[in-house]
């Protein structure tokens, strides 16, 4: 045997085969404490994402901070002028919603690494800050001021996307975000998709998240009927195999109960904190249709949370403003979906626009300010502001988001109008909710609408009200008072003012897919 | 010229080098130890996929525990310092056909090494060249005749094989070392002590030089083998030798005792196998019948460089003859490996079935995989080229910069490439078309 077994080269082995054991085992324990249950190569990829991403945003943050010193230092010695204005606080506070951040979308729910990268910073440029839910709701309280320009960020579901590709971003900006979990989906096993228990403790620990609960079994299909058709967790009535036989209301509400009692309950004891804000899951008011055999479902869904919760998210639509007011405040709040093919110039302007506005208010359509089509299609192109209804539709509506808080204007516009009623709405609460002067040829109506129930406060038949290019009519509201104008002179009045709100433009014409409108330029001017 | 270099080397053994040489090196073992860690995380993540398929997982675990036994038993394999009270008289044997171009230098050599000159003989045998290596061999054997005890020249009229050459030589020797050199190899100065310090010992019927390539430079051919050569002789040669279980002490470059030699120089003359005469690896033959009865041990100090093929048809040639004297002298030594040490006995035979398994688990992984199943091979390829990078990291540190990236790519080639010349050579086993002189 040529072996040479000093106890130097065993030695030498001895400690090679130890630093080997060792540092295999920590790499396990250092996966296990930081990745919970995820598969080895996939936490393997995690890290190289995050550590990528860290480096990467660590070199774009400081060249953002010297460039954000270099403009104010600029500024200071007076080569450019201070283009905000005084700093001032909110009245209003939008609310994000993404999904997950990917590499590559491949579907309309996800936002790029790419786009999400450069929305995160075109907010920051712009001076945009996150804002916590304890502040949010400390704000909609009324018990603390914020700055004019925050926001909140929620991510739903609790998947790994929605925390490794945003956290390094977050640390650079100091950004805080909130991620709604679905209870149930954390206990995967060794989940790709999901964050494990370990992972959303990290995650908590990073003193930048929160969390919030998404139900805690509520997003799988079930089934609705015997067929095996899909319904809706929170919506649907779900069908019971071996009773051949829908739910009853009441065991509806009882699953839709225990389910939110349940992943509250999950979630505050498996991590220690606070739980009280709920993210609701698709079908409740998002447009996603179900098996739709259960009308009060989503709204019974919605009172039960409400027992649950002290706040409640729902998707914000085109019926109402894209901010949360304290006027609103109440258990729900309405979020902004973030789209998939949104650059941060687009997201800058969708919350610039949502921004409560101010009075006087002047608007050649040169640029979209917020106009938010309820209903019909809105064309903002060619410096004009045409509206006109979709095909096998007789009617087409537009408010004014960040107008919300209006009171005691006159509303006036200038516009080209050859058929059908053109109507001037103010007092906007939402889409359903307004006071409206309803322009006809030789005729004028002055009416309210109440959640889509509508009546008329007067009406007066004038020949001087007429088709034509550049007629100016106009409505004015104050104290209980709403008239309606033409040619500035008030020509009919009503006293039964109820609600203030913003403005809008609605259109009407009988003959299907025919009404439309062109309005050039408006104005709204305080009294 | 190129030796210089090894000479300076050689005698650069103070502790001082070595301390220099480690702590210069510090940065490759690292390296070197992070891929065994690397390695060893993967096995240990992959254990899933290893334990549910039994014969693959197997092959798995084998392999890796197989190459990283390679490098821990050629740390233990023990150095032998030079004895100069023992100095039994050596005889280079030199066959060779048409080697006009090498011969001299390959004789002239033996003139300069560091030995007495009346214990050096040399017998150089002409095998039929129809070239001037006859011419040659005797003006070399005049110009360096008072070099050396005694030189003969022993010339064939017609070609009869390097086997005969050898065994001409071997019968003709006087002395009780038998040095074979190939005509195009050349040894260094100080080898011929390293190789006979080894003879000492009784049990020691052969030692094995470690042969480098001489013609490195001449393209990306021959520095991939100059890794491969390198690797073969300093890791696997090293890891047989602690067991005296050498398999193949190389012709290019290798020591035996003629005595022992003799015992069976006729049997192994004309030994047969599957009914053919064998013509080819000559070599391994001669080690195999060797480590029957004696010991067989490679000698890390005693260097010597050879040509190598340098265009692509000569290498694929050579190798498919290499392997076709590997699959019959590993057949014929696995009938006796067992009763040899537990540890060599088991390597022997695990590595023959790795080496047949290896084109079927290529084969799974790169192409009925992908294809059926539709997934990358990402994590036979990951493994495969961790355990490639270690080769080349370990050349690295040994060698020094030059060319060591290369040992990827030519460890690439030897396994997607050579790995299948093993079935072929299987096949074609009786063909002898392609048996050297």
């Amino acid at each position: 045997m040529y072996v040479d077994f000093s106890i130097r080269k065993a030695g030498f082995l001895a400690l090679i085969a130890c630093i080997m054991l060792f540092a295999v085992i920590q790499t396990f324990a250092l996966k296990e404490g930081r990745y919970g249950s995820t598969p080895p190569f996939a936490s393997f990829g995690l890290m190289s994402q995050e550590v990528g991403l860290r480096a990467r945003y660590a070199i774009e943050g400081s060249v953002f901070r010297l460039s954000q010193a270099a403009g104010s230092a600029f500024a200071f010695l007076g080569f450019k002028p201070q283009t905000d204005g005084p700093s001032r606080s909110a009245r209003a506070i939008p609310v994000l919603t993404y999904h997950r951040i990917v590499g590559s979308s491949n579907d309309f729910n996800n936002v790029t690494t790419g786009n999400f990268r450069d929305q995160m910073f075109a907010l920051k440029r712009a001076g945009w800050e996150t804002v916590t839910l304890k502040e949010y709701r400390e704000f909609m309280a009324g018990t603390r001021e914020l700055p004019e320009k925050s926001f909140l960020i929620t991510f739903d579901d609790g998947a790994k996307e929605s925390f490794y590709p945003v956290d390094p971003l977050f640390d650079v900006l100091g950004y805080e975000g909130v991620l709604y979990v679905i209870a149930s989906a954390m206990y995967t096993p060794e989940s790709t998709y999901y964050l494990s228990p370990t992972e959303i403790r990290r995650l908590l620990d990073t003193g930048r998240w929160e969390i919030g609960s998404h139900s805690y079994d509520g997003h799988r299909p079930y089934p609705a009927d015997a067929e095996g058709n899909t319904g809706i967790f929170f919506a649907d009535k779900l069908w019971l195999e071996e009773e051949n036989r829908l739910e009853t209301d009441k065991e509806f509400t009882s699953r839709a109960r225990d389910d939110l009692v349940h992943a509250r309950e999950v979630l505050e004891s498996e991590y220690g904190v606070l739980v009280d804000t709920f993210a609701f899951p698709l079908g409740n008011e998002t447009g996603i249709e179900g098996a739709a055999n259960f009308s009060e479902g989503a709204a019974i869904t919605e009172r039960e949370a409400k027992k649950v919760y002290s706040l409640g998210f729902l998707q914000t639509d085109p019926h109402r403003y894209s901010s949360n007011y304290q006027s609103d405040a109440g258990s729900i709040a309405y979020r902004i979906h973030v789209d998939h093919d949104w650059d941060g110039e687009r997201l800058l302007r969708e919350l610039q626009n949502g921004l409560p506005k101010d009075l006087p208010y002047e608007d050649d359509f040169s640029e979209d300010k917020g106009w938010i089509a309820s209903w019909g299609a809105l064309d903002l192109g060619r410096n004009n502001f045409s509206l006109s209804a979709d095909e096998g539709a007789s009617s087409a509506s537009a408010f004014l988001d960040g107008s919300k808080l209006w009171d005691n204007y006159s509303f006036n516009v200038s516009m080209n109008w050859h058929e059908g009623s053109a109507f001037l709405i103010a007092d906007v609460v939402n889409s359903k909710t307004y006071d409206a002067c309803v322009f006809s040829n030789g005729v004028v109506r002055l009416q309210t609408t109440v959640n889509g129930e509508t009546s008329t406060l007067a009406e007066k038949r004038d020949p001087s009200i007429r088709f034509g290019d550049g007629v100016r009519p106009g409505i004015r509201v104050h104290d209980a008072v709403i008239e309606c104008l033409w040619n500035y002179e008030s020509i009919l009045e009503a006293y039964e003012r109820r609600n203030i709100g913003g403005v809008g433009v609605q259109v009407w014409n009988p003959q299907l897919g025919t009404a439309a409108l062109t309005v050039s330029d408006i104005a709204v001017q305080p009294l | 010229m190129n030796n210089t270099s090894t000479n300076i080397s050689g005698r650069a053994s103070g502790i001082k080098e070595k301390v220099d040489g480690i702590v210069s090196n510090l940065g490759g073992w690292f390296f070197f130890f992070s891929i065994i860690y690397v390695i060893l995380l993967f096995k240990a993540v992959t254990y899933d996929s290893i334990s549910n398929h039994v014969f693959f997982g197997i092959y798995s675990l084998l392999i890796t525990t197989y190459i990283l036994s390679r490098f821990l038993l050629a740390y233990l394999h023990k150095p032998i310092p030079v004895d100069l009270t023992y100095e039994p008289s050596v005889t280079f044997v030199v066959p060779a056909k048409d080697e006009e171009d090498n011969i001299e230098e390959t004789i002239r050599r033996f003139a300069e090494v560091e030995y007495p000159k009346e214990k050096i003989e040399v017998v150089a045998i002409n095998d039929g060249s129809t070239d001037s290596t006859l011419e040659r061999m005797y003006s070399v054997a005049h110009e360096i005749r008072d070099s050396v005890g005694r030189i003969e020249v022993v010339n064939f009229q017609k070609n009869r094989g390097k086997r005969y050459g050898m065994a001409e030589g071997a019968k003709r020797a006087k002395n009780d070392v038998i040095i074979f050199i190939d005509s195009d190899s050349f040894i260094d100065p100080q080898s011929v002590r390293h190789m006979v310090k080894y003879f000492a010992d009784p049990s020691v019927g052969a030692v094995s030089g470690h042969t480098d390539v001489w013609n490195r430079d001449t393209n990306l051919l021959t520095q991939m083998q100059a890794i491969r050569y390198y690797i073969a002789f300093s890791v696997y040669k090293a890891a047989e030798s602690i067991f005296g279980v050498v398999t193949c002490c190389p012709g290019c470059c290798s020591a035996y005792r003629r005595r022992y030699v003799m015992e069976f120089i006729d049997e192994w003359l004309h030994q047969r196998f599957l009914g053919v005469q064998c013509t080819y690896g000559d070599d391994r033959s001669l080690t195999n019948f060797m480590i029957r009865k004696y010991r067989a041990v490679y000698s890390p100090m005693a260097k010597a460089h050879t040509v190598v093929p340098d265009t692509f048809q000569k290498y694929m040639l050579q190798q498919q003859r290499w392997k076709r004297s590997w699959i019959r002298e590993t057949f014929i030594a696995a009938t006796f490996m067992w009763r040899k040490n537990l540890v060599a006995a088991s390597s022997f035979y695990a590595y023959i079935f790795l080496a047949f398994i290896s084109p079927i688990v290529f084969f799974r992984a790169v192409v009925w995989y992908p294809v059926v199943h539709d997934g990358w091979p990402v994590v036979y390829l990951t493994g495969l080229f961790l355990m490639l990078f270690l080769h080349g990291l370990y050349y690295r540190i040994h060698v020094g910069a030059r060319a060591w990236i290369l040992a990827v790519g030519s460890f690439w080639l030897n396994t997607v490439i050579l790995m299948w010349q093993l079935p072929w050579a299987a096949l074609t086993l009786r063909d002898t078309r392609w048996g050297t002189r």
